[in-house]
């Protein structure tokens, strides 16, 4: 080993304290920085869920103690209807739905493409510019959807349009991080290529960039428009249109089975979307729907696509010397699914009966608005505000950790490599997708019905829908288990169980953690809008401030809903970046 | 020492200039190298240490030495995609350092680079990559390949017929074989219409056979075009049938400027080996039988 002066700052522990050559250690594994930081993020975060679990004043005994009500009220929904008379207006609301989602996304993505270049630091030089694209990226992630569907209501009036254009904004977050990571990490060989020929900057943006990025472009979009699709009822509760409308209705008039019918029909709808989109990400992408299997979070949510490696023969070659580029199968697909996707996005503007015009004319007022928004002093933040910012993050932290309770082990058995039998993988499989289909705000609803008003209420509704989430995040990642070492410890006379605890356990840990982290990010983001339906939380007072049309109150509280979820985020890159 | 350059300002005839046999006037010099100094890391790296030569257009240049030596440094700077610690660096009489935006890429658009790891696009069909070729002689972005004139259609099936690869046009380049691969990159920088083709080990990922058959490719279209080319090679017996000039580069410095004629026979070049390679430990890097 060299001497050298080393600067200490990008050291790990063992570098800094090199073990002595003597290799007898002591028998207790060493105190690394690794093991430090997961210690103190497990306690802390279990210490943090107890506090939540405590504030929500959510307890088993509580539970238990309930059921009869609870029983009772549930009999009240069931069994579910879905009313012959208001069938047409239901009809009318998924379609106002769909065709919502799918503007909104059409707009975010059309929004964040540029954005996205801009962010890229191999594409834009200039860091000031760079600085800026990230920011409106990092917050409109950060800003729950109906956030901005609260404000946009204020320009437009109730209807569909604000919640086309708050789904579009929040779609940029989400669609402008992935697509400028996705530039960074493009192989800059191509780009070298193209702009050795004497490419300007924009003839390399779209041949040594664009043409690299088209897949992932494709899959991000079309994941995105299952998320706005799911998202897309929360809308309707603060007048942006759409099923939540209806939803809100049944509730108010303690219409109970017809809420049920309808929740459920959503569930399927969602369903059925996932798998529509799914299959056109196969159809236009074939073999390619992996070729962003780079990302580690996104790619497994879109789950079971494998790397499809070497082993896709290469296809007969095209022996066409036409100077027009042949009608391959790819090809034609290509230009069906661009032509319905542009035939959707003028649809969704036509059926729901928007104008342009109008979209445009009102943007003038938003300076206005936005300035209204900014909060001139602190008188906003009240008492009343800010128990109820701690009870939203209270939220966040007691449905993660009652969702992983469930979720970690069910994840198991969810895994097609670990799970005990194939009717079980299938079995935890739907129950996962079920659960992940049904949208945050449609659960709370039901559990409001079934609990209570309160924060209760909410915490379940967000762990239920989370134990979906997680389960699937979690079998993937199980998945993706490496099974040398597996073999290995069952060479050993390992059982089963301590394979997966020995072998599968350690190796799934670093993207268990940073999944935790995640789904925390996700839940705190959610618990921002169980207020609108009565399940606790800071969502309640940023509608009230909308409909009281106090505006620096919605501008302080958007302002903390930003500042927790970004907090969060700036958590789990430090951790994700220490650990993995 | 700046040459008078009479040629520099005007580009080839993009339409028809395919083929332009002329006499190679070996007085104009097409690169001209200075003291040139390039440091990674802060200076702790020394790529290029004060490299100085000149190239006289038409010269088939072959630079040889082992990996880390800097040839590629060398050849990254004279089409500006590295910019020198020190010294100066001309090519076609443009100061490349200086060289930036609309000048730097119509210098880059007279100048080929043919990559190692061929960088084409893999998503994209030959016909595509081999047009983005004709991107330095257009204006504005091209999306796929019906945005190119239909001449420049023509004009680049023309240059995949000359790698041997015109009826796999509209194949995407990712389901071709290495060799196949470097062939339209090939087709693709003959489609600029360059005055110089430089070559980082463009056969350096490719099996012995294939590599022999692209390098003569390579040099055969070169040779046609009249193109100046400076390659840079691990293998010195692919160079011997066609270079007129070695040059080998260690530890940034040149050790070895010679000219390729009869008189360099089979003990010269192992002269240069062992040269560059005093210890022989790095035999295995040359594809030449070393023996004794």
């Amino acid at each position: 080993m060299t001497i050298t002066t080393p600067s200490t700052e990008h050291q790990s522990f063992e570098e800094r304290h090199p073990a002595p050559p003597t290799a007898t250690s002591s028998p207790n594994p060493p105190w690394t920085s690794q093991r430090i930081i997961m210690w103190g993020l497990s306690i802390g975060f279990i210490a943090a869920s107890l506090w939540g679990l405590r504030r929500v004043e959510l307890s088993l005994v509580g539970i238990i103690d309930g059921w009869p009500e609870t029983q009772n009220l549930l009999e009240r929904m069931w069994p579910p209807v879905i009313s012959a008379d208001d069938r047409q207006v239901i009809i009318e609301a998924i379609l106002d739905t769909f065709f919502m989602a799918f503007a909104g996304t059409a707009i975010g993505i059309l929004l964040s493409i540029p954005l996205a270049f801009a962010a890229a630091q191999n594409v834009m030089p200039w860091r000031p510019v760079r600085i800026a694209a990230r920011a409106v990226i990092v917050f409109t992630r950060a800003v729950p959807t109906i956030a901005f569907a609260l404000v946009f209501v204020r320009v437009y009036g109730i209807g569909v349009l604000p919640g086309i254009i708050a789904i579009g904004l929040h779609s940029i977050g989400m669609i402008g991080k992935l697509l400028s990571d996705a530039i960074e990490q493009i192989d800059p060989g191509p780009r070298e290529g193209v702009l050795s020929t004497g490419a300007g900057p924009f003839q390399d943006m779209v041949t040594g960039i664009w043409s690299q990025i088209t897949p992932t472009v494709i899959s991000v979009s079309l994941y995105r428009l299952e998320i706005d699709f799911r998202g897309a009822p929360i809308l309707g509760f603060v007048g942006a249109g759409g099923i939540g409308v209806i939803l809100r209705g049944y509730q108010g008039n303690l219409r109970y089975p017809d809420l049920l019918g309808v929740a459920l029909l959503f569930v399927v709808l969602v369903v059925i979307m996932e798998i529509a989109s799914s299959l056109t990400r196969r159809a236009i992408l074939g073999s390619e729907g992996g070729a962003t299997s780079r990302e580690t979070w996104f790619t497994r949510l879109l789950g079971g696509q494998k790397d499809a490696v070497a082993d896709v023969a290469a296809p007969a070659a095209i022996r066409s010397r036409s100077l027009t580029p042949p009608w391959t199968k790819d090809r034609i697909r290509l230009n069906i699914a661009a032509a319905v996707g542009a035939l959707l996005f003028v649809l969704s503007f036509v059926i729901p009966d928007i104008s342009f015009t109008e979209m445009f004319a009102e943007l003038r007022n938003l300076p206005d608005i936005a300035w209204r928004l900014v909060p001139k002093d602190m008188e906003w933040f009240t008492d009343r505000v800010r128990g109820d910012l701690i009870e939203t993050v209270a939220i966040g932290f007691a449905s993660t950790f009652l969702a992983l309770l469930v979720s970690i082990p069910l994840a198991f058995v969810a895994a097609s490599n670990t799970a005990p039998g194939r009717w079980a993988y299938r079995f935890s499989r739907l129950t996962a997708l079920m659960l992940r289909a049904a949208p945050d705000i449609v659960i709370a609803v039901l559990f409001v019905v079934a609990i209570g008003l309160g924060p209760a209420a909410g915490t379940l509704a967000l762990a239920v829908g989370l134990i979906g989430f997680a389960t699937k995040l979690f079998a993937d990642n199980i998945e993706e288990v490496r099974q040398g070492p597996r073999d290995g410890v069952t060479a050993t006379g390992a059982s089963h169980l301590q394979d997966v605890t020995t072998a599968v356990t350690p190796q799934v840990l670093p993207a268990l953690v940073s999944n935790v982290l995640y789904l925390l990010d996700i839940s705190l983001r959610s618990s921002t809008v169980l207020g609108i339906v009565g399940a606790g939380g800071i969502g309640f007072l940023l509608q009230n401030a909308s409909k009281t049309l106090n505006f620096e109150v919605m501008g302080g509280i958007i302002l903390s809903i930003f500042v927790i979820v970004y907090a969060i985020e700036l958590l789990a890159g430090w951790v994700r970046r220490r650990i993995i | 020492m700046v040459p008078p350059n009479p040629t520099s300002t005007t580009g080839p005839d993009v339409s028809t200039a395919t083929v332009t046999p002329s006499v190679a006037t070996s007085t104009t010099t097409a690169v001209s190298v200075r003291d040139l100094v390039k440091t990674f890391d802060e200076g702790r790296v020394r790529a290029l240490d004060g490299v100085s030569f000149d190239v006289p257009e038409g010269q088939l240049l072959v630079i040889i030495g082992l990996s880390g030596s800097g040839k590629s440094t060398l050849l990254r700077h004279l089409n500006g995609l590295h910019t020198p610690t020190a010294g100066s660096v001309e090519v076609l009489g443009v100061d490349v350092p200086a060289a930036k935006g609309k000048q730097l890429r119509s210098l880059r658009r007279d100048v080929g680079f043919v990559f190692q790891q061929f960088n084409i696009v893999g998503r994209l069909s030959c016909m595509e990559n081999v047009l983005s070729g004709a991107l330095g002689r257009l204006r504005g972005p091209r999306m796929g390949a019906m945005m190119y004139p239909k001449s420049m259609r023509e004009e680049a099936l023309r240059q995949l017929d000359r790698v041997g690869l015109g009826d796999r046009a509209w194949q995407r380049t990712d389901t071709l074989s290495g060799g196949q691969q470097q062939r339209v990159a090939i087709a693709r920088t003959l489609m600029q219409n360059p005055r110089i083709v430089l070559a980082d080990e463009p056969v350096a990922s490719l099996d012995p056979e294939i590599s022999g058959q692209v390098m003569d490719l390579l040099v055969q279209c070169c040779i046609e075009d009249n193109i100046t080319v400076l390659c840079s090679l691990h293998q010195v017996d692919l160079a011997l049938g066609w270079a007129n000039r070695l040059i080998g580069l260690q530890d940034g410095r040149i050790v070895l400027d010679s000219p390729v004629d009869p008189s360099l026979d089979q003990d010269r070049v192992m002269e240069v080996y062992r040269r560059l390679d005093p210890t022989g430990e790095k035999a295995d890097e040359y594809e030449l039988d070393i023996r004794g």
